[in-house]
């Protein structure tokens, strides 16, 4: 078995990844607010996000935010 | 679905916002070791977890939730406020003793059990807030918490018990509110909270006297009803106190009539004076005593015994 240890630059061939999966559980990044499904329709208003630099927030169902300092939100309709 | 925020320790505050329909879910913010404040409140949320040991904590809100515990807090040593009001939190109180910057602690309409916290180690704390729980045993000593502005520990089943202890030294507190315990004794004396605006002592089994109100200038709202009072200190009444309910105790006739005298002499308008009930004493001439009728005809609503 491999460990990844400071595990920079993760790719799958030539792709670059963005989630890591061990036995069907998230364990790159750290999910940050898990919930079943939502409907179509449903929205996330009002958010406010403050960074120190730049990040990025993934919606979980497709939709990427890069956020930059030093301020950004997470709104979104599924 | 999983909502991530990469990398997390870039991230001082979230906010979450609102989400409709509620979204409900798990958010974990361990790992955001630079975060600050945390506001996720109103999402049918059936945890928040991870910020347990996060140094640099100062807020944490997670009201309005479905969360049923409360992690520890011992390790949030820079935390100024938090409110996980209106949850299901069933637990014992949460050891706040290392929580010494600590300034608001809400935690209303949960089911937090034992004792109520003693808050002696919280000397910067102003807003306290435990209504409506499952607390029991006394009321521990609030003379060190001179900072204090709110006490809140309303409608606790079955009730706390004991007397309430002294504010002599909360020359800042501005609401107290106990009512709907089991608590006895005295009444408070009140000549030292010139800011107090809201007091709310009813449904307890309190006797002896209602306090001299006259240096609580900002007096707005007087609430003792309920109780087993039997006398009033005399003294002034501010103008700006316009809602007195005192009824259902046993006020003498005396008491009654020096309230209303009280009242009348204030020299103010429109108002809620209650001392009927049953319990308390007719005043003299009863409906037709000559100050309630000076206040009806200020626009007051003035119930007494009849």
């Amino acid at each position: 078995m491999s460990v990844l240890n400071n595990a920079d630059d993760i790719k799958s061939g030539s792709s670059q990844a963005s989630r890591v999966y061990s036995a069907g559980t998230l364990v790159w990044p750290t999910a940050f607010w898990t919930f079943n499904d939502p409907a179509a329709g449903t929205t996330i208003s009002g958010s406010s996000l403050t960074l120190s630099a730049a990040a990025t927030a993934n919606l979980g169902d497709g939709s990427i935010v890069n956020m930059t300092a030093p301020t950004a939100s997470i709104d979104h309709t599924y | 679905m999983i909502i991530t925020l990469t990398p997390p320790q870039n991230i001082t505050s979230i906010d979450v916002g609102t989400s409709t329909p509620k979204l409900g879910g798990v958010i974990d913010v361990s790992g955001f070791t630079n975060l600050q404040e945390i506001r996720c409140n109103g999402h049918d949320l059936t945890e928040v977890k991870g910020y347990a040991d996060l140094p640099n904590i100062k807020k944490i809100v997670i009201a309005d939730n479905l969360l049923t515990a409360l992690p520890s807090l011992t390790g949030n040593t820079n935390l100024t406020s938090v409110d996980c009001s209106r949850n299901n939190i069933s637990q014992v109180f949460p050891d706040l003793s290392s929580n010494t910057n600590l300034r608001v602690f809400l935690c209303f309409r949960n089911q937090l059990s034992g004792n109520v916290f003693d808050i002696s180690s919280n000397l910067n704390m102003n807003h306290f807030g435990v209504g409506n729980n499952n607390l029991t045993g006394t009321i521990p000593s609030l003379s060190a918490n001179t900072n204090l502005k709110t006490y809140n520990v309303q409608q606790q089943t079955p009730g706390l018990t004991g007397g309430f202890p002294s504010i002599d030294n909360l020359l800042d507190i501005d609401i107290v509110n106990c009512t709907g315990n089991a608590l006895s004794g005295s009444l408070p004396n009140l000549s030292n909270n010139t800011k107090l605006r809201i007091f709310q002592f009813a449904s307890n089994s309190f006797t002896g006297n209602i306090p001299d109100l006259s240096n609580n200038t900002q007096l707005q709202l007087f609430e003792c009803y309920n109780n087993n009072l039997s006398g009033y200190a005399g003294g002034t009444i501010t103008s700006n106190l316009s809602t007195f309910r005192g009824q259902d105790n046993i006020l003498t006739q005396s008491a009654v009539n020096s309230i209303l005298a009280a009242f009348v002499a204030a020299g103010h308008s429109n108002g809620i004076l209650n001392l009927g009930g049953s319990g308390n004493a007719t005043p003299t001439n009863g409906n037709s005593n000559s100050d309630k009728l000076v206040l009806e005809a200020r626009g007051w609503t003035v119930i007494v015994t009849p």
